[in-house]
């Protein structure tokens, strides 16, 4: 269990700074793009064209790093009224439901990316396929899968940490 | 089963969800399907799991929240924060409340360059929280000053909450950014008109300093100057029309970790963290995105905000009277709600009603966000009262509860104010637009 749990952490931890720094990389470039454009009225098309789909990537890459930590917003009304074993039954079903739901997610996206494939689509300017760029998401989703599986497995076995959820605000 | 069959069971079957421990957002996914799948096929409603997130994640709008979030980040390990407060503690600390007055000036310029309020919160509880202490500062007064100080971000630009709320309500970013400029001035003034009167009438909660020399002064305003710089580039950028919310975002993220690395203050460690930090936040807004989106179609299908608007219509109150209890019924919600949770849930059934009433949805979006600030230190959630008690639990939490009543009243009554005065939020952008 230890070994999977550095395995899936690896793999979150991996993940959000990977995503993060590709999206920090993106922003360079806008601000060059930005720049370019006002000084030398030659824009980086690249940004434009493709800054979408980089996006999409790097927000799926913040995802396992969420439901591995359980960082969603949850309104937990059982904690103090029923025992412990009932709480485990019901964060058990809880993650179980996220479980269905990310494996939905990522089947969805799988034949999401391969529609797109098929109908050839490529970006504007560039003719650059965009199904690629699916299919990165698409196994991001996956990763986020393994991770959520985790998660089920010990909400299962009870060895769940706890921690309480960052604020949005 | 009729449409308002659907509507009601979709409604019941969310909260049911919630209170099985499902994440918010992913209840919203389950009902928005299934309720969808019942009204139309399967494999239509089964879609809705890759085209709503391929939009929400690969929305260049939204981008910009890990970017601010990242911007955070970065400001953190710069030391941004001890410069502005200094800076503000040098001009005014020689006042009686005078450090109080810092942290809330101190709180606004760094929530413009920091991504949340609980991060402008924790800073401040490290920075000025000493310093007033050392100063003899009542310790309620001082943690409340710093909760109040921190919940002000909801509403400085570029605020989290804004985009957010612009993103579910299709609304335009850069309106509500303009919009909130008058609301933010006017609640920034209402906070030290608070610390004025609380000061006023017990001058024993904080004593006054003695006065720096100008060297010091100067000495501080020159060290505070980059914060000054970051927050001058993204306000004229975005203001002047010459930055997108995205590329506004971008040069944040980027000038700011600049300005670490020239600092040498950012280490491989704290990039990581502050990156992780920054994952764990845009992902779970990721997430209630997603489900709002989903949820969304089935909140339309079911003609919930019809039905709802049909049933105000025969109540007999005048639209003033609707918004009141609407803005109840937030701040109940709040007590078992994050406010920024309850807002992106409810804005599918509140927005059309508010349209209906012959309200500007840019007005709505002040009038939320000021609901979110103030759920932000009102109990039993106020999440940056919790903030300071769990970093310095020798300050209980019944004297920040006390101490925050002063800013509670400012805040309710700029919320009554722009109730009452919609043109206040209105008028920038209607000048701006022409």
């Amino acid at each position: 269990m230890r070994a999977a749990r550095t395995i899936v952490t690896g793999l979150a931890n991996i993940s959000a700074v990977a995503g993060l720094s590709l999206l920090l990389i993106l922003a360079v470039f806008t601000l060059l793009d930005g720049l370019l454009r006002a000084i030398a009225n030659t824009p980086i098309d690249l940004v434009r064209e493709i800054g979408d789909m980089i996006a999409a990537i790097c927000g799926a890459c913040c995802l396992p790093i969420v439901l591995l930590h359980r960082n969603n917003i949850v309104l937990r009304l059982f904690d103090r009224i029923l025992p412990p074993s009932g709480v485990r039954g019901i964060d058990t079903l809880a993650a179980l439901v996220v479980e269905i739901v990310m494996i939905g997610m990522a089947w969805q996206f799988g034949l999401f990316g391969m529609k797109t494939m098929r109908a050839g689509d490529v970006t504007w300017l560039l003719n650059w396929p965009k199904a690629p760029f699916w299919f990165v998401v698409d196994g991001i989703l996956w990763v986020a899968v393994a991770v959520q599986t985790f998660v089920l497995i010990e909400e299962m076995l009870g060895v769940r940490e706890r921690r309480e959820p960052e604020s949005v605000a | 089963m009729t449409v308002t069959g659907i509507g009601i069971a979709g409604i019941v079957a969310l909260f049911a969800l919630v209170a099985l421990h499902i994440p918010l957002a992913f209840a919203m996914i389950v009902v928005g399907i299934v309720a969808f799948a019942l009204q139309t096929e399967w494999a239509s409603a089964l879609t809705f799991l890759a085209t709503e997130p391929s939009q929400v994640l690969g929305s260049m709008d939204l981008a910009a929240v890990p970017l601010f979030l990242m911007m955070g980040a970065f400001v953190n390990v710069s030391g941004f924060s001890r410069d502005l407060y200094a800076a503000a503690a040098a001009l005014l600390g020689h006042r009686r409340g005078g450090l109080s007055y810092a942290t809330i000036g101190g709180s606004a310029a760094f929530g413009a360059i920091c991504g949340s309020s609980p991060a402008t919160v924790a800073t401040f509880t490290q920075v000025a929280l000493p310093e007033m202490l050392k100063r003899n500062y009542a310790p309620g007064f001082s943690g409340a000053t710093i909760a109040a100080g921190g919940a002000l971000k909801a509403l400085i630009p570029p605020s989290l909450s804004m985009i957010l709320y612009c993103v579910v309500a299709r609304t335009y970013i850069f309106d509500v950014f303009v919009a909130a400029v008058i609301p933010a001035l006017i609640t920034i003034a209402a906070n030290l008109a608070a610390i004025a009167v609380v000061v006023r009438l017990n001058p024993a909660i904080a004593p006054v300093s003695p006065r720096v020399s100008r060297k010091e002064k100067l000495a501080a305003l020159w060290r505070a100057a980059p914060a000054a710089l970051l927050i001058a580039i993204i306000f004229a950028g975005l203001y002047s029309g010459v930055f997108t919310v995205n590329e506004a975002a971008s040069v944040a993220a980027v000038v700011s970790f600049v300005f670490a690395l020239i600092r040498r203050t950012i280490t491989p460690g704290n990039l990581v963290s502050g990156l992780h930090q920054t994952a764990l936040i845009a992902g779970m807004i990721y997430f209630v995105l997603i489900g709002s989106s989903i949820f969304t179609y089935f909140i339309s299908l079911a003609k919930v905000p019809e039905q709802r608007i049909a049933f105000l219509g025969g109540v007999n109150l005048p639209p003033t009277g609707i918004i009141v209890l609407m803005l109840a019924a937030y701040l109940v919600l709040g007590a078992v709600f994050d406010e920024l949770a309850a807002m992106i849930v409810t804005l599918p059934f509140a927005l059309p009603i508010i349209v209906y009433f012959g309200y500007d949805p840019v007005w709505w979006a002040i009038i939320n966000v000021i609901i979110v600030e103030l759920g932000l230190v009102i109990p039993p959630i106020g999440l940056v009262i919790l903030i300071i008690n769990a970093m310095r639990p020798d300050i209980p939490l019944g004297t920040l509860y006390r101490g925050i009543v002063p800013f509670v009243v400012a805040d309710l009554a700029v919320l009554a104010l722009l109730t009452a005065f919609p043109s206040l939020a209105l008028w920038l952008p209607a000048i701006l637009r022409g």
